[in-house]
């Protein structure tokens, strides 16, 4: 059975350019242009995918709201904001409120379906058992690709997408430094140098929040981060 | 010209001021000498009239039948105030002060071996006293055998007594000390008359007589004359009975003329006439035809005493007194010069003298015989009266008056120039604190200018012209900060069309995925819409990117971190980055652990990046750019580091100065293209320094540009802060 995929946009235009590119691709799709429709749709039947813009015609914040609605209706549900602004709070304010990605509205379509599909399979994998070669193992570190889930120190750490993706680059190749462009790339993303700090920042502090003396993660002035093996 | 300068030159005006006080003072002071002059003179006259209307009184003074005489013929006897001892010593006429009068043999060929002969007389009581000095290089003494009256140099005294007609005498000394005065008799017989005493000495130039005989002696006529005795019965004869004492023989000759000398003397009852009119402090004279005092009343007062220094300056200032000739009282008898003379002459004159602290005015009217309006037909010219007053022009209102006057002066004068140039000073200030908020308020942040901005409590023109400033401040700041947001703004309103645009772009690619040949020119067609969205997207982001570091800054947290390291970091990454230029890391001093500073190190980066970025594109290629680290103390930071990254470019132009770091302030001229490899090119709206500048600010510090010996300098200061100086930031999103 088909997904779907329900678009939360007040721009028609764009609404109908994403739902071609995810229609072509398979999904069902489903559009609403403010917040109430989209509730009361949501009210008859959860989507399996929202792409929620931020700002809804008047109501500017109305995409967050939505948000929090929807994520305290279904936990599980993956969560894309899509949005004019580009600044970090905006990201910031986005990612705290549940979000699974945030994206900006000049990304390519390319970057963006395989955002979408990456939230899928992280979907499918958590309903499957673990594969055990689909984990990479570093010290303290485990990632598993497939669930897309990252432990430390036996800890589950709980990483929004992009976050995901920085850090598995990281760790792949420990002790390389990885450019920001470099992780953009690995994250499918394209997002200015400034946004790149603030996730490795968020990457940092969620670590730090289970161990207080995490250090791994490595800035390199003016060449990028990189992964510090166990001393 | 500055205006502290103007107003300083302007002031100089007041130097007026004095100077027309001066010129009033002098003009005072003209007026009451003036006034004074007016009241001697009409004195003067009045004295004259009286006088010249008493006949007899005259008569008796013989003022009125001296039109022919010579005065070189007449001889002065002063009034002496006490008698001098006569014993040939001239010291006590030292002390009476008497101008002796001095005649010459060889009036016309005087040579140093003439016959001088200085003459002083004197009365006192009934008797006439006369010292002789002569001169005389060669000296003979009356022989005892000569049949002559004198052989030797002697004096000849000639007079005319009453009842004794004419009568020579000859004044001799066999050898200093008594003289003798012999004379001969009707029938021609030497006789020796006693009443003539004197005394013979020898000085070093010739020899000094001092005689003493009865006035009566001298009634009618007199004259003496001292006669040198030369070698061959030459004779040489200085004196008033000149003319006839050279023949030889001298008074020897049995007939010899009537002596026209006269002597001269003070008339009593013409003075006791004067003194009539005798104030206080006022000396009043009448002198004959020739000038000669006959008589004399009153006195001078003595001189002031010395006055305060100030009031004496202006005094001498007011009536120009270094100008006035000096007071020279006359000792000879005669009054020749000043206003004597001029009134001699028929006229009123007056002459002030400077005397110590005070003026001397000497007024001198003539003196008529049967003055004219006592009635008589023709009036003759008899002598002058002539007064003199130690006089102070300012007396009369009292020195004090002319004080008080200076000082009110000065003190209005000083208050008017304080007053002009307290107001003058106060303008002025107020025009310079404008002018300096107006350049501060170039290089402050708008609130900051506005609150330092002047107010003016006097609601003038000057209030309103700082309040139109302020206004349109105001609205240039507002435009600024539209500009500002207006980027932000745009970004934000143009990515949405711009994600229409590249979302229906995709899918029109995706509708071809299986590309035929005729869509080909579709496909190079999207290729360039892709490519032309792209650089829009670019541009877009450029456009926010000053929101952006605003945004980030606020949500920065500082930490630690080696300042030395990132330095050392980033110049090894820009050596990769930018192969075109060579990259050099300066760090003084490289002392581990001093650069341990609390900063936030992506801002940090993202500046250097900025300014590396700028180095680059303005210093020529294969060129070293240098990033220095410095620790050094502030006046205004403390210990700070100074962070500076140096290229050797061209310097930055003038016209930039102090807005260097303004947001949408570009030195990049031309407009932003595709760069010949076919990337798009970076897009600069002027945002770069004005990102620096914010950083700056960010971490407490300010940035600053200057040009060097060889390119140009960008750096930022901001103060050391150790990790326990500051505390934490709140953290606000977790």
């Amino acid at each position: 059975m088909a997904r779907t995929i329900a678009i939360v946009e007040d721009e028609q235009a764009i609404a109908d350019n994403y739902r071609d590119a995810l229609t072509r691709l398979g999904y069902r799709v489903n559009h609403y242009l403010n917040r109430p429709s989209a509730v009361a749709a949501f009210n008859q039947a959860l989507p399996d995918l929202a792409i929620i813009d931020v700002g809804l015609g008047d109501d500017v914040e109305g995409g967050f709201e939505l948000c929090r609605e929807l994520r305290s209706r279904a936990p599980e549900l993956p969560i894309v904001f899509l949005t004019a602004r580009s600044d970090e709070f905006d990201v910031i304010s986005g990612l705290r409120l549940g979000a699974d990605d945030y994206l900006t509205k000049d990304i390519g379509q390319a970057h963006m379906l395989a955002r979408i599909n990456a939230l899928f399979r992280r979907i499918d994998a958590l309903r499957q058992p673990a594969r055990a070669d689909d984990t990479l193992t570093r010290g303290e570190l485990r990632i598993n690709t497939s669930r897309m889930s990252v432990h430390w120190r036996e800890q589950p750490i709980d990483l929004t997408v992009t976050e995901f993706w920085i850090l598995h680059s990281l760790a792949l190749h420990p002790g390389h430094v990885k450019n920001r462009q470099q992780l953009m790339d690995a994250a499918n993303v394209v997002l200015d140098d400034n946004t790149i700090t603030s996730h490795i920042k968020r990457i940092r502090r969620k670590f730090s929040q289970c161990d207080d003396s995490f250090d791994r993660i490595q800035t390199a002035y003016g060449m990028g981060y990189r992964w510090r093996e166990a001393p | 010209m500055k205006l502290r300068r103007q107003l300083a030159l302007i002031s100089l005006i007041a130097l007026v001021l004095p100077w027309a006080l001066g010129q009033y003072l002098q003009v005072f002071d003209r007026l009451l000498r003036e006034g004074q002059i007016r009241a001697l003179s009409a004195t003067a006259e009045a004295v004259a009239a009286r006088l010249g209307a008493d006949t007899a009184l005259l008569d008796n003074a013989q003022l009125s039948n001296r039109a022919s005489l010579d005065a070189d013929l007449e001889i002065y006897a002063h009034t002496l105030t006490s008698p001098p001892m006569v014993d040939g010593d001239g010291q006590d006429w030292q002390v009476l002060a008497l101008t002796p009068r001095l005649f010459t043999s060889d009036v016309n060929t005087a040579t140093d071996d003439s016959l001088t002969f200085k003459l002083s007389t004197g009365v006192y009581g009934d008797s006439l006293f006369i010292l002789a000095e002569v001169t005389d290089h060669e000296r003979r003494f009356h022989h005892s055998g000569s049949t002559h009256l004198a052989s030797g140099d002697h004096l000849i005294i000639a007079n005319q007594q009453k009842l004794r007609g004419s009568r020579y005498y000859a004044i001799r000394a066999q050898a200093p000390g008594r003289i003798e005065a012999v004379y001969r008799d009707s029938v021609g017989q030497r006789q020796t008359d006693y009443r003539i005493r004197g005394f013979w000495r020898e000085t070093g130039e010739g020899y000094q007589v001092e005689l003493r005989m009865p006035l009566t002696m001298a009634s009618e006529g007199f004259a003496v004359s001292a006669i040198s005795q030369q070698s061959g019965a030459k004779r040489r004869a200085a004196g008033t009975a000149s003319p006839w004492a050279e023949v030889a023989g001298g008074p020897d000759v049995g007939v010899l003329p009537g002596t026209e000398g006269r002597l001269i003397q003070q008339q009593p009852l013409l003075g006791d006439a004067l003194s009539v009119f005798a104030r206080p402090g006022m000396r009043l004279w009448v002198t004959d035809r020739q000038g000669w005092q006959v008589a004399q009343a009153g006195q001078l007062d003595a001189v002031t005493p010395s006055r305060q220094p100030l009031l004496q300056w202006l005094l001498d200032f007011a009536g120009n007194r270094d100008a006035l000739p000096p007071w020279q009282p006359s000792h000879s008898g005669r009054l020749q010069q000043g206003p004597a003379a001029a009134a001699l002459n028929g006229t009123v004159d007056y002459h002030w003298y400077r005397n110590g602290n005070d003026d001397i005015a000497s007024v001198a009217a003539p003196l008529y015989l049967d003055w004219p309006s006592a009635g008589a037909v023709e009036s003759q010219l008899a002598g002058a009266v002539v007064i003199e007053q130690r006089l102070q022009p300012w007396q009369g209102l009292g020195s004090s008056a002319l004080a008080r006057l200076t000082w009110i002066s000065a003190i209005s004068g000083a208050l008017l120039i304080i007053v002009l140039v307290g107001y003058a000073s106060w303008l002025s200030a107020r025009i310079r604190r404008l002018s300096r908020a107006a350049n501060e308020a170039q290089s402050l942040p708008l609130p900051q200018a506005l609150k330092q901005w002047p107010h003016y409590r006097l609601n003038d023109e000057l209030a309103d012209l700082s309040g139109q400033y302020r206004t349109l401040l105001t609205q240039v700041h507002g435009h600024t900060d539209y500009l500002k947001s207006l980027t932000g703004k745009l970004s934000h309103e143009l990515r949405t069309p711009l994600a229409i645009v590249r979302s229906s772009l995709d899918n029109m690619a995706a509708n071809v995925d299986t590309p035929r040949a005729s869509d080909e020119p579709l496909m190079v067609y999207l290729e360039r819409a892709r490519l032309g969205s792209e650089r829009l997207s670019a541009i877009i982001t450029a456009m926010s990117e000053a929101d952006r570091v605003e945004a980030s800054i606020k949500a920065s947290e500082p930490e630690v971190i080696d300042l030395a390291e990132l330095v050392n970091d980033m110049a090894a990454a820009y050596h990769s980055a930018y192969p075109n230029h060579r990259f050099t890391a300066t760090i003084s001093p490289a002392s581990t652990g001093a650069y341990q500073s609390l900063a936030t190190p992506e801002l940090l980066v993202q500046l250097l990046d900025k300014l590396v970025d700028n180095a680059t594109d303005f210093s020529p290629a294969d060129t070293t750019i240098e990033l220095q680290l410095q620790v050094c103390q502030d006046d205004e930071l403390g210990l700070s580091y100074r962070l500076s990254v140096c290229n050797q470019g061209p310097g930055l132009p003038p016209e930039l100065e102090g807005r260097l770091f303004n947001s949408l302030t570009s030195l990049r001229s031309g407009p932003s293209g595709v760069n010949p490899s076919g990337q798009p090119s970076r897009v600069h709206l002027g945002l770069g320094l004005y990102i620096v500048e914010l950083i700056a600010h960010a971490h407490h510090g300010r940035a600053r540009a200057h040009n060097t010996a060889d390119g140009v300098c960008f750096m930022i200061e901001f103060p050391a802060r150790s990790p326990g100086m500051s505390a934490k930031r709140p953290e606000t999103y977790r």
